[in-house]
């Protein structure tokens, strides 16, 4: 038995904004959410030798 | 970036949460548990987990609470995402330890994200140490939160430590967060 995947919307989150009265309300519940970064973080690797 | 789980229900234990990248795959992502209650600096009871985003765009946390349970109430919880430019560490490998890093103390600075990347740790063979010192007359370290990932390996044993010699680990992950 394979399991039931349902696309659902992500809730956008502003970032440094806090959302309240977030909830699981039933057994297995989860919640999506989304953002968007304004620049990478990774820039100018530099491997260590 | 830096997650905040606050106010949380009677009956909510940790949050769990994992983050998908812009392509939606959270098999190409990376963990966000929080794994213990702390006091975070505004004085709040509070889980929370870092990560590091390695590129601009989008990003999709799912959260979940970690007894895969839920109600009505008591599962209730606040939730914010904070996002910060991060620097990298400019680490150095000591001569006496092959897998041993030190971050200079001028590279350490509070309330700053940094990172370290280093390709050739080779974890599933040998301890590695990265040690993080601080100059006296800045502020007092507290309050570092770390995140190891190691996408390649299968189990990876993670613990820190505070004392000069780096000998005496910490107790919990509790304490850990909070050093």
């Amino acid at each position: 038995m394979f399991p039931t995947v349902t696309a659902r919307a992500a809730t956008p989150l502003t970032l440094g904004t806090a959302l309240p009265g977030q909830n699981f309300p039933a057994a297995l519940s989860t919640n999506l959410y989304s953002f968007s970064s304004t620049q990478a973080n990774q820039n100018h690797v530099r491997p260590v030798q | 970036m830096y997650v905040q789980y606050s106010n949380g229900g009677a009956l909510l234990p940790s949050v769990n949460a994992t983050l998908a990248p812009s392509s939606g795959k959270f098999s190409a992502g990376q963990p966000l548990n929080g794994p213990g209650s702390f006091t975070n600096q505004g004085g709040q009871t509070v889980q929370a987990s870092v990560a590091l985003l390695p590129a601009m765009g989008a990003y999709y946390p799912l959260t979940y609470p970690n007894n895969f349970l839920g109600a009505a109430t008591g599962y209730t919880h606040d939730f914010v995402v904070r996002t910060l430019t991060s620097a990298a560490f400019s680490g150095q490998r000591a001569r006496d330890a092959r897998h041993q890093y030190h971050a200079a103390g001028n590279d350490y600075q509070p309330g700053r994200c940094q990172w370290f990347l280093c390709r050739r740790w080779r974890y599933a063979t040998m301890p590695g140490t990265l040690i993080l010192s601080a100059t006296t007359s800045g502020r007092p370290i507290r309050d570092v939160m770390v995140q190891v990932f190691a996408p390649t390996a299968t189990n990876v044993t993670f613990a820190l430590s505070s004392d000069p010699g780096c000998a005496m680990t910490t107790a919990n992950w509790q304490r850990q967060l909070r050093r």
